[in-house]
């Protein structure tokens, strides 16, 4: 029922002031008020870049919110962290363990030397192996891109539609760490990162903080006329090392997850108006489109070029740039996904509005596959 | 390096080689462990200084032997360039069908004059001979500054893979050692010590897997600025590399860096051959794994 956003990028701000930021935006946005002494349960989604506070970081959301004494509960899948902070604080409400539930993604990843920056990029992977091997998550993309270009020859070219298409969103986006189009030419002529990903290929570093408010669904109206609903959760793991499964180009963690979600929420995916899926690197938001089932396997070329995942498409995609564009702080990112869904369903999504968004899905996956969170939710 | 000249002398028939191996040099304290477990055998560890003294020391020592287990002397330049040189000297009854081309049955004094000159080209005794042997033209200033420079006291600040978890994995990263289940008769790779298929704990037995032949399932090229932190000064001195998922049998797929070619020449559906290398310095020693060359003809 409330939902708050810091802007993602290179910001000037401290972790304790970005989570300061979303949460005032969370609670602003709860039209009939909601008290910060409320909040019985608060969950923090990070992975702590950089180790500012590797231990204890949830008091500190707490602390920030007003909420002192709640109990906490730092939340850490990886990338996916916001996804399953979102979940267990969700599980939470459903439990009765509080009747007002804070969740909150953050991650501060510009303040460190390029060095441990790059050190900190890859400790979500299988480091025993697969970093051994000189790979950081781009490289292990790169590795899944390279398999899905040689089964799909247009894969290139759709690969860079996912990237234009985003930053056409991001730029409508006042929160998104990019804000600049970009063509697909650019995109396929800028320099390689790791072959056949390039530059535009990638998601940025960036600052950011995200926050959710959840109360029970017979509640909601004590808060807001307009709630969204959770209709359903799935959420699923895999092996850790992309070595160690039979397939390289599919996620079983987001199939599974994605599965579960649906069956939760009794919906058929006919019914769902856009998705927010996690598009690290272009190549999964292609794998994302194929794993939830709205395309075979290498069906995501074509719907992606046809122009059915651009926003006036019939399935956008991303609207609020991805985390292609609009950035991708680590925790923060499964509760920012969230977040553009509340103000999409609630129609304030602006210039990037999408006509008449009832029900919308959001896709969070951990390193490569490793964890994935999905959620369904409806205006009710 | 030493473990390069050690996969070789362990291919074919010259498994059966030494029984005891003399270090003469500066050899990190893993080889100890990891000698031995790379050919999978005991092998008796002894180290000697790396000085004239040391290589002389352990040459009699072998000579001495001679007629009981057959002695290999080993030495090497640890803060040589990846495939730099190594040299190993075989000493004992039974050098088996295949000799290997640096054995030199001809008596502790022309092993230890050939030694002496090699050492002396690996820098061992650059105080006492400079110039004697000049290095090899490819050794410019530059490359050899910017490999001298990392040093083996350099803790990376990478993945922190502590000498434990390194040792545990040898059997699997050097051999590649996979579990074969009894009950599915399938193969888990690495080993886990539990089937990754049927989920059995027991009745697993160590296979080989084929250390050439694999096929390229996946390729990449890292370009620079993408490595992991640890492969920075590799990536200063050499420029971006090759990563390839390759499979070795139904369901076995390993992440390999490329070597021996150029970014971009083992391409998918391609085979590929694996050998020994140096990865990384870690903990005050180089961490060894396999990387892939192109199929060897």
């Amino acid at each position: 029922m409330g939902a708050g956003h810091t802007r993602f990028g290179a910001l000037p701000d401290g972790p304790r002031t970005l989570l300061r930021t979303a949460v005032d935006g969370a609670f602003s946005s709860v039209e009939k008020g909601a008290e910060r002494s409320a909040v019985g349960e608060a969950f923090l989604a990070t992975l702590g870049f950089g180790g500012w506070q590797i231990g204890n970081a949830a008091a500190l959301l707490a602390e920030e919110a007003g909420s002192a004494g709640a109990a906490t509960t730092r939340v850490e899948n990886a990338c996916a962290s916001g996804g399953f902070a979102l979940r267990a604080g969700v599980r939470a409400v459903e439990r009765g363990d509080a009747e007002l539930v804070l969740v909150a993604g953050l991650e501060k990843m510009t303040d460190v030397t390029s060095a441990r920056r790059r050190y900190w990029l890859g400790v979500s992977g299988d480091t025993e192996w697969e970093r051994l091997a000189g790979l950081t998550f781009a490289g292990v993309y790169g590795l899944i891109a390279s398999e899905y270009v040689h089964r799909h020859p247009d894969g290139r070219e759709a690969l860079a539609e996912v990237a234009s298409k985003n930053h056409e969103n991001g730029s409508r986006n006042p929160n998104a760490h990019f804000q600049k189009r970009v063509s697909r030419d650019e995109v396929l002529r800028a320099p390689r990162v790791a072959d056949p990903l390039g530059l535009y290929d990638c998601c940025p570093v960036s600052d950011g903080a995200a926050a959710l408010l959840i109360a029970p669904a017979d509640q909601a109206r004590r808060y807001t006329d307009t709630p969204i609903f959770v209709e359903g959760l799935g959420a699923a793991s895999d092996r850790l090392a992309v070595q160690e499964r039979p397939e390289l180009t599919r996620f079983d963690a987001s199939r599974r997850a994605g599965d579960r979600a649906f069956q939760d929420a009794g919906l058929d995916r006919s019914r769902v108006n856009f998705l927010e899926v996690h598009d690290c690197f272009t190549i999964a938001e292609l794998l994302a489109l194929e794993d939830l089932g709205f395309a075979e396997p290498g069906g995501a070329v074509d719907l992606t070029l046809s122009g059915a995942t651009r926003l006036t498409g019939r399935l956008p995609v991303n609207p609020d740039g991805g985390l292609k564009s609009k950035g991708h702080p680590i925790g923060a990112t499964g509760v920012s996904q969230v977040y553009e869904i509340f103000l999409q369903l609630r129609a304030a999504a602006g210039a990037r509005q999408i006509p008449g968004a009832e029900v919308a899905l959001a896709h969070n996956v951990g390193g490569a596959g490793a964890t994935a969170a999905v959620s369904i939710f409806s205006r009710g | 390096m030493a473990v390069t000249v050690l996969e070789a002398l362990a291919t074919g028939s010259r498994a059966s080689g030494a029984s005891r191996v003399h270090l003469v040099g500066a050899f990190p304290s893993v080889v100890d462990w990891a000698l031995p477990a790379y050919v999978n055998a005991p092998l008796e560890v002894s180290k000697f200084p790396g000085d004239a003294r040391g290589l002389g020391s352990a040459v009699r020592e072998a000579t001495d032997a001679a007629g009981s287990p057959s002695t290999l002397v080993l030495t090497v330049d640890p803060n040589a360039l990846q495939g730099g040189l190594a040299v190993a000297l075989r000493f004992g009854p039974d050098p088996g069908p295949r000799a290997p081309e640096w054995e030199l049955p001809t008596g502790a004094e022309g092993a230890a004059a050939l030694a002496c000159a090699s050492l002396a080209k690996l820098g061992v005794f650059a105080d006492r001979s400079p110039g004697e042997v000049p290095p090899p033209a490819s050794w410019t200033p530059d490359r050899l500054a910017s490999f001298t420079s990392v040093g083996l006291s350099q803790v990376s600040e990478g993945a922190y893979v502590p000498r434990p978890r390194y040792l545990e994995n040898l059997p699997s990263r050097w051999r590649l050692e996979g579990d074969q289940c009894a009950r599915c008769e399938r193969v888990t790779f690495p080993r886990r010590a539990r089937c990754r298929y049927c989920g059995q704990a027991g009745r697993l037995s160590p296979v080989n897997l084929p250390r050439d032949g694999a096929r390229v399932v996946a390729a990449t090229i890292i370009g620079p600025g993408s490595q992991p932190t640890e492969f920075d000064p590799q990536v200063e001195a050499l420029g971006g590399y090759g990563v390839v998922l390759a499979e070795f049998a139904p369901g076995v797929r390993l992440t390999l860096q490329v070597t021996d070619a150029g970014p971009g020449q083992v391409r998918i559906g391609d085979r590929i051959g694996t050998r020994l290398r140096r990865l990384y310095p870690m903990e005050g020693e180089w961490r060894y794994g396999r990387k892939a060359v192109p199929m060897p003809t």
